[in-house]
């Protein structure tokens, strides 16, 4: 990289704006996650009465020991991460198999394909067939519930079709035809070297997303042994979220709620931990130039 | 060459999976279709295996509101009581802790034609929703078992007045009860819109405390200009509130009871008691609103009111200094920290104030039981479950499901009791302790309990002989919590003779005023803040706000509600 | 003529069968698809029945269009549409550009440290609850205790106006939140697509003397325009999905009439009837479906006219 006194004015102009931009961005990004920290490390009657506005207030970990001290958050961690990898997995190897297929452009037919996935994010039947339909391929209350029945998301299966149709020169495939490459092994020998990128996106949309599924566990699993960690922690913070009109006893509701709050912070920070572990990962992938690179070695 | 076989196994467990996948969905197709004919034949097998293998299967299925302070059901102290007790094994099949998920859950459940648990334990379910799975066939009227001494002794046992209150409150339109209630009556509960003024502030000013409307407002000027907290500047709120609360802090609606009675914005009764009016339409109510409107021109009334959630609610309320002048909450508990905290020590509890008029009045809400169990009509487990909703009844099985283990969470060992006191006791209401709450188990983690989800019987007199010593303090005049006996005084008896029951419609009727329903609370809030803010002009506004109104369908509501109410035994007994 | 038809179709025929490894690579997400989206669509066949759990989807009666009628008559219907519209457009409009612009500008920055950190820091927002995040937005407007209430007293010395009591704020609210909180995680993409650009095409314009703006405008944004267009149609085909949580919680009887849309609308129907009416949310589901894929095919259909490229 060159220095930055060697720049010609106009782009010191440039990089000083962008900078400042940036960093305006960054600070008001900032300040809800540096919120959420504080709030998780100060007592619960400070946050209650609203007394942390930046750093934490009266100290204390309260909230934490009151999560940790839960004997379901372990199993549900554990869990979690179960769904997550093998989630992750299936549905990444899925979407990129179908975005492959459908990014190329000599096959008959793929756009009558492409438009049989696209309807699918329109419309659905709802949760009663969905429920029905896992019902008699037994998948109720077992790990699969979780697991298939969002394998493949179609937006990241569109998103995927376009980055390799996109971003890989169609001079490629005719060199490798030449080559006597097969289809399935151009797949694997090109474009799968080249998709670093999108498959880092892949890993975390589908990750995040299976790290935070709740409704599909609640609506499918009975068995708390099975649970994701979602689950646990919405039931420690529903305490908080209890509507004292619908109780015969808001007061002792009110007490609970107490409780509750003084912990929705620490979980907001304990659920997110994976998601932030795994981001620096994901993000090696992003630095520009890895995939022309590779193409020419 | 090795990673293309890789790649054929991968492809060949791929086809088999298709395979698999494909049948499973051919499968389906039809299964849909006749999934209840499928699942009723494979009940009725079910059945016939359980009758042939006779008294042996004595496993009761309990879907069970989950509580994630309870650790574990399995083994918990109380699935083992009533094991034990009732010579029975329980399995759980756990829903969701939000009353929401819960009947999402149970409606799927319920459709899918799977097999369904003997009972269900939830006060999730409202009425609409109960009469429902009645008329569905999903869940069982039990009137007839209730009614029956001998089956459910227990339940028998209950003084008249409050089992006949649990009795209709569970009563359905269609004149069946399908659920077992839980009585906890707690005169705390029944007028939640207690004002609280700020007393440091009038003993600065030297002001009293005032009684009626017109004092009121002389106060709260003075609580506006002359810097009551004595900071130098005007950032005193002379009355807040939180229109949106549940609990009693709606301080419009307390108002509002200074000059016409009305626990709920839309209907409420007339003095006779026979006849439903529509109170939002009253030129008593415009009489209110004019009067806040007043009030909020002046600049004595905080915007706020309209606009904070209960997070800035709180953050108001627990403000340095102080802020408040004057609010209206059912929970002290608003202040964090009751018991220790400053701006509540300023605070006082006093009775609501008298309109021009001369009513004095607070939304009084009639005592109901909740409903929390119901037994699933294709169970083949009735007379268990029916004991197992008796046992509940049974006075000490109740104290047990409710409050722990004996002597190590409550005790009524009269050595324990002995120079222990509470606010009512105090006050004269009651004679003496009868009971001591030695350990809290509602909100810490614990396998003792099922956190209340079931039928339970806990008398007014048995909770107003209540010592709580769980905090480790005993009674003492300062102490917030001890309020209860002047919620008493101040509030309880602030209500007309006849006020509106729960109205309990009928699927029809339900359904012929789902938009009123729906839309009328909602034109009703909202019109309030508009007239009190001077969003909209009083004067010129009421007439379109009537017109409104009826064309939302208030006058059909209205009939519903008018012939809802003559079906209540309440009515009966005006008539008379 | 039949001669040649018979020869265009042995052709195609001859073209299926030389791709026959993709089409088995297509076998299994498509069984998939039709196991898990096609064969349970069948439900929706509630929308023109009016559901009873004893009689099951197909036994419910059929009511005919009853349901959308009931969602077209009810209440303030056009306020409804209205309010959706307004904000599910204000919501595209400011929120598409910004994560691009955000995403060419980081490219672009020099301090590789530094630009790794604003880019986690700016992805953590996303994750953060949207309970507490309408909480933390109430909190900073505050009129009185808010960062907004102080400013406004500092630079003013009076007690600053309500904003959340104002209605027509309310769709601004409701937006820039949104944005705040997902600024960084909808870039993700545009930065991941940025990785294709060429590296030696910015060496050469260097040379050519090209400013580093310069070649923002014609290097990189041109390399991430066909994934930019693509997000862009399938933002327009999601036009009319606006959740009700988070509107719900920011609504309060002062802004009501501009912040009742068609999701909070439902879900308060659910509340009032005690009972889940999946007839009525199948129909309006339905509804809304409709609309985006109408127009979804209209961006797709103009997207290819401008720049060639589209979903199908």
């Amino acid at each position: 990289m060159r220095k930055f006194k060697n720049y010609s004015l106009n782009d010191k102009l440039f990089y000083g704006i962008t900078t400042a931009a940036l960093t305006v961005v960054f600070l008001a990004v900032l300040y809800p996650c540096i919120f959420v920290l504080s709030a998780s490390f100060s007592s619960g009657i400070a946050v209650q009465a609203g007394k942390v506005v930046l750093w934490p207030v009266d100290f204390s970990l309260e909230g934490y020991k009151t999560v940790f001290r839960t004997p379901s958050i372990w199993l549900g961690f554990r869990n979690s991460l179960f769904y997550t990898f093998t989630g992750t997995a299936l549905s990444v190897v899925m979407t990129l198999t179908a975005a492959y297929c459908l990014s190329r452009r000599d096959v008959p037919g793929r756009n009558i394909i492409m438009l049989l996935f696209t309807f699918t994010m329109f419309f659905s039947g709802g949760m009663i067939p969905s429920y029905l339909l896992l019902r008699s391929l037994g998948m109720l209350n077992t790990v699969w519930a979780l697991i298939v029945p969002g394998a493949i998301g179609v937006y990241n299966l569109i998103v995927a079709r376009t980055f390799i149709q996109s971003s890989i020169p169609e001079e490629l495939l005719e060199a490798s035809m030449m080559d006597g490459c097969s289809d399935i092994m151009y797949l694997l020998k090109v474009v799968l070297p080249l998709s670093k990128a999108i498959i880092a996106v892949l890993v975390l949309f589908y990750g995040v997303a299976l790290w935070n599924n709740y409704f599909n566990a609640m609506i499918y699993l009975t068995d708390r042994e099975i649970y994701p960690l979602s689950i646990f922690l919405k039931e420690i913070l529903l305490a908080s979220q209890i509507d004292p009109s619908t109780l015969s006893d808001p007061e002792s509701a009110t007490l609970l709620a107490q409780m509750a709050n003084v912990i929705k912070y620490s979980l907001i920070v304990v659920s997110m931990i994976p998601v932030l572990l795994i981001y620096p990962f994901v993000q090696k992938y992003f630095v520009q130039g890895v995939m022309i690179g590779s193409v020419k070695g | 060459m090795k990673k293309r076989k890789n790649i054929l196994a991968l492809l060949m467990t791929g086809i088999m999976s298709i395979s698999i996948m494909l049948t499973g969905c051919g499968n389906n197709g039809q299964s849909s279709q006749d999934s209840k004919e499928g699942s009723s034949s494979s009940e009725e097998a079910n059945n016939s295996a359980d009758s042939g293998s006779g008294e042996e299967d004595n496993t009761l299925v309990i879907a069970l509101q989950s509580n994630s302070f309870i650790t574990d059901y399995e083994d918990n102290r109380l699935t083992d009581y009533y094991e034990e007790k009732l010579g029975i094994r329980i399995e759980f099949i756990l829903l969701p802790s939000d009353g929401s998920e819960l009947q999402t859950k149970l409606s799927l459940m319920t459709s899918s034609g799977e097999e369904l648990p003997d009972i269900l334990l939830t006060a999730a379910l409202k009425s609409e929703a109960i009469l429902q799975y009645g008329q569905d066939d999903v869940f069982l009227p039990v009137q007839d078992y209730l009614n029956n001494a001998d089956i459910m002794p227990n339940f028998n046992a209950i003084p008249d007045a409050e089992r006949t209150e649990m009795l209709d409150s569970g009563t359905m339109a269609d004149g069946n009860i399908y659920s077992f209630a839980s009585s906890q009556e707690n005169p705390w509960n029944l007028s939640p819109y207690r004002y609280y003024i700020n007393k440091a502030w009038l003993d600065r000013l030297g002001l009293p405390i005032p009684t009626s409307l017109e004092e009121l407002k002389e106060v709260l000027i003075a609580f506006r200009d002359k810097d009551p907290n004595g900071n130098g500047i005007q950032d005193e709120i002379p009355v807040y509130g939180m229109q949106s609360g549940t609990y009693g802090q709606n301080i419009l609606m307390a108002f509002m009871n200074s000059f016409i009675f009305c626990n709920d914005p839309v209907f409420s009764l007339n003095e006779a008691g026979t006849e439903v009016i529509p109170v939002c339409t009253t030129e008593s109510w415009k009489q209110g609103l004019l009067w806040m409107s007043e009030l909020y021109q002046e600049g004595l009334m905080a915007p706020g009111i309209f606009t904070d959630d209960s997070t800035q609610f709180k953050a108001v309320l627990n403000a340095e200094p102080n802020v408040v002048g004057l609010v209206c909450m059912g929970s002290y508990g608003n202040w964090t920290d009751t018991v220790n905290n400053v701006n509540f020590k300023d605070m006082e509890m006093i009775e609501p104030f008298t309109g021009p008029e001369g009513i004095c009045y607070t939304p009084y809400t009639q005592y109901l039981s909740d409903q929390v169990m119901y037994i699933f009509k294709d169970s083949d487990k009735v007379d268990m479950a029916i004991k197992f909703a008796d046992e509940n009844y049974d006075p000490h099985t109740g104290l047990i499901a409710r409050y722990g283990t004996e002597e190590e969470h409550w005790t009524t060992d009269p050595a324990q009791l002995d120079g222990l006191t509470n606010s009512y006791i105090e006050a004269g209401l009651y004679d003496e302790v009868t009971m001591a709450l030695l350990n809290n188990i509602w909100s810490v983690n614990n396998n003792v309990t099922w956190h209340d989800y079931a039928p339970r019987y806990i008398s007014l007199k048995d909770i107003c002989t209540l010592a709580d010593i769980t905090t480790g303090r005993e009674y003492d005049r300062e102490n917030p919590y001890n309020l209860m006996a002047d919620n008493l005084k101040f509030y309880n008896d602030k209500h007309p003779e006849y006020t509106l029951p729960d109205l309990k419609y009928t699927v029809d009727e339900t359904e012929a005023i789902l938009d009123a329903k729906t839309n009328i609370p909602v034109y009703i809030a909202k019109s309030m803040a508009e007239f009190i803010t001077g969003a909209r002009d009083l004067e010129t506004g009421w007439e379109q706000y009537l017109n409104e109104l009826d064309s939302m369908g208030l006058q059909a509501w209205l009939s519903a509600a008018q012939s809802a109410y003559e079906r209540t035994g309440q009515y009966a007994e005006a008539q008379k | 003529m039949a001669a040649k038809q018979e020869k265009k179709n042995h052709k195609l025929a001859k073209k299926i069968r030389a791709r026959w490894q993709i089409y088995l690579l297509l076998l299994l997400p498509v069984a998939y698809i039709v196991v898990f989206a096609y064969v349970p669509m069948g439900g929706l066949v509630l929308a023109f029945k009016h559901y009873r759990v004893k009689d099951g989807i197909w036994g419910s009666a059929w009511v005919g269009l009853e349901n959308f009628n009931k969602f077209f008559h009810s209440y303030n219907f056009g306020t409804i549409i209205k309010n959706t519209l307004t904000i599910s457009f204000y919501s595209l409009i400011a929120s598409f550009p910004i994560p691009v612009m955000f995403a060419l500008l980081l490219n672009a920055m020099r301090g590789k440290r530094y630009k790794k950190v604003i880019q986690t820091v700016t992805y953590v927002p996303h994750f953060i609850s949207t309970v507490v995040m309408v909480g933390l937005v109430f909190q900073l407007l505050d009129n009185r205790s808010g960062i907004y209430g102080n400013l406004y007293t500092l630079f003013t010395s009076s007690t600053a106006p309500s904003l959340l009591g104002v209605g027509t704020n309310f769709k601004h609210i409701y937006v820039w939140s949104g944005i705040w909180q997902n600024l960084g995680y909808n870039s993700i993409i545009y930065i991941a697509a940025l990785t294709s650009v060429d590296q030696a095409l910015h060496e050469a314009a260097e040379i050519d003397g090209a400013s580093r703006w310069q070649r923002l405008l014609h290097i990189d944004f041109p390399a991430i325009l066909p994934t930019t267009s693509i997000m862009l149609i399938l933002a327009v085909g999601r036009i009319m999905n606006i959740g009700y949580e988070k509107a719900l919680l920011m609504q309060n009887n002062l802004n009501l009439n501009y912040s009742e849309i068609i999701s909070t609308y439902v879900y308060k129907v659910g509340l009032a009837s005690g009972i889940n009416d999946y007839s009525l949310s199948t129909a309006v589901g339905m509804f809304n479906a409709v609309i985006n894929l109408i127009l979804l095919f209209t961006a797709n259909w103009g997207s290819k006219k401008l720049s060639g490229s589209g979903i199908f």
